[in-house]
């Protein structure tokens, strides 16, 4: 039964094919306009192959533009026909890894936007001698490939002439075993301002954003690897902090020592000074600013009993790699709440004189 | 070879980077692209000479800096060569054929990460 039925949707997508191409190529194609909303196209989209995804262990990934406030004014038939073309194409071709499709602003005017949407996978690539007749008329890389992957070879080339007859262009960037972008551009008129709740992803960006600066602190962050030292940077510029690095032990311990700091990141493991040995010459110190010196610890080993090393070795608290932004947030705040308040009650219960 | 790339973690850190007005992960990403290479050769170096400590420090570095970019499936290869070179016996074809594995896992997932990234320098590859 299940092959019967599978016969009969390769027919039918055959045909299909063949009465869309004989429509496209004679011109004879009507195109329409009406309003519609990209994201919700998208999560169609989504919704149609996600299964078939899931089933050969792929990643289906979709990213509308971030920025896109407003409907579309188009043919949204025909926008959705390319996409479908384009995913089933990637679906069929990728076995393992991920599919993403991606949709970003590239041009804007008060009343059109041109976006440009991309489809991209880790399939099989296509071969360099291929790619120029790849969006030919009944063309596949080569013709082993209908044997195995089936298909007519006419839906990229649908695709071509729907976004040609659209005012767009289309291409395509390949590298053979690693994968496939296939893109393409159109312009849109701007329909209604969009009334839908935000998306996930803003929702969480929004609540991110809600974050209040730490205030003018000055952080010590003792950290030898490079995109660690950016990462950390970047949130603690965000969190309104400044930020010096030092890329092993001894120099932590030596500007902390002559710089002064309110606070101490620390990675554990470290070329020349790991941060546990010297969090321990810190709290050795007979300097009350560098034994009582707030430090949290960076650690990338997310073992237990980790948390109760750092703490034994004289480490206030613990975040651990790869660093979440909220979580060192609030381990800071934390932190530099508690040893405010105790420089307060210090200043209270001091007597005056 | 499945690659694995978590595009939240991009998708978070393109959002920090915004927050700043800089392109925070296209940077972080030209600087793995050059850096990961150059660190995965030092541990083919370390390995021909059977120095097991610098390649245990190197997996640490280099899975940290991977993890912290989403890329899932490299992390944990780089996670299993810290583990196999930080044990008082080391079984040496255990870590051999991680090597080979990063090696051949490198290049494509540094690739799939420019491309989901859009960062057009490649000239690291």
């Amino acid at each position: 039964m299940e092959t019967i039925k599978y016969s009969a949707q390769s027919l039918l997508s055959i045909i299909n094919d063949i009465l869309d191409f004989s429509k496209v190529d004679s011109g004879k194609l009507d195109f329409e306009c009406t309003e519609f909303n990209l994201d919700a196209e998208l999560s169609a989209l989504h919704r149609a192959f996600h299964v078939v995804a899931a089933a050969k262990q792929v990643d289906l990934l979709m990213r509308p533009p971030e920025n896109l406030r407003y409907n579309l004014m188009g043919d949204v038939s025909r926008v959705r026909q390319i996409l479908t073309n384009l995913v089933a194409n990637a679906t069929k071709f990728t076995d393992d890894g991920y599919i993403q499709t991606v949709v970003e602003i590239e041009k804007e005017t008060e009343t059109e936007v041109e976006l440009i949407f991309k489809v991209m996978d880790s399939g099989i690539g296509i071969p360099p001698e291929a790619i120029g007749r790849i969006f030919a008329e009944f063309s596949q890389a080569d013709s082993s490939m209908s044997r195995r992957y089936g298909g007519t070879g006419l839906g990229l080339t649908i695709c071509k002439r729907l976004v040609e007859l659209m005012g767009g262009e289309i291409g395509v960037e390949s590298q053979q075993g690693i994968g496939s972008t296939f893109w393409f551009r159109l312009k849109f008129p701007k329909g209604a301002p969009r009334e839908t709740a935000p998306q996930d992803g803003e929702t969480a960006f929004a609540a991110s954003d809600r974050q209040e600066p730490l205030g003018p602190l000055r952080i010590l962050v003792a950290e030898d690897n490079h995109v660690n030292q950016m990462l950390i940077n970047a949130m603690l510029e965000k969190f309104g902090c400044q930020s010096v690095v030092a890329s092993n032990g001894v120099e932590a311990l030596w500007l902390a020592e002559n710089e002064k700091f309110d606070l101490i990141l620390m990675d554990c493991q470290m070329p020349e000074m790991d941060g546990y040995e010297a969090t321990g010459a810190l709290r050795g110190k007979s300097d009350p600013r560098l034994s009582m010196m707030p430090i949290i610890a960076l650690t990338a080993n997310a073992i237990k009993g980790d948390r109760e090393k750092c703490i034994a070795a004289g480490m206030n608290d613990y975040v651990s790699k790869p660093v979440d932004e909220t979580a060192l947030y609030r381990a800071i705040q934390a932190l530099i709440g508690h040893s405010r308040a105790e420089s307060t009650s210090n200043r209270i219960e001091e007597p005056n004189l | 070879m499945n690659i694995v790339i978590n595009s939240e973690s991009l998708d978070s850190l393109r959002r920090l980077g915004r927050s700043i007005g800089k392109r925070l992960l296209e940077e972080l990403v030209q600087l793995y692209a050059k850096d990961a290479p150059w660190v995965l050769g030092r541990i083919e170096g370390h390995l021909a000479k059977g120095e097991f400590r610098e390649i245990h420090l190197k997996a640490h570095a280099l899975k940290s800096s991977s993890t912290s970019l989403g890329m899932v499936s490299l992390g944990s290869k780089l996670a299993e060569l810290e583990a196999a070179t930080g044990q008082p016996s080391i079984e040496i074809e255990k870590v051999r054929s991680l090597v080979l594995s990063l090696r051949a896992d490198l290049a494509p997932t540094i690739s799939l990460l420019l491309r989901m990234t859009d960062t057009q320098d490649r000239a690291a590859l």
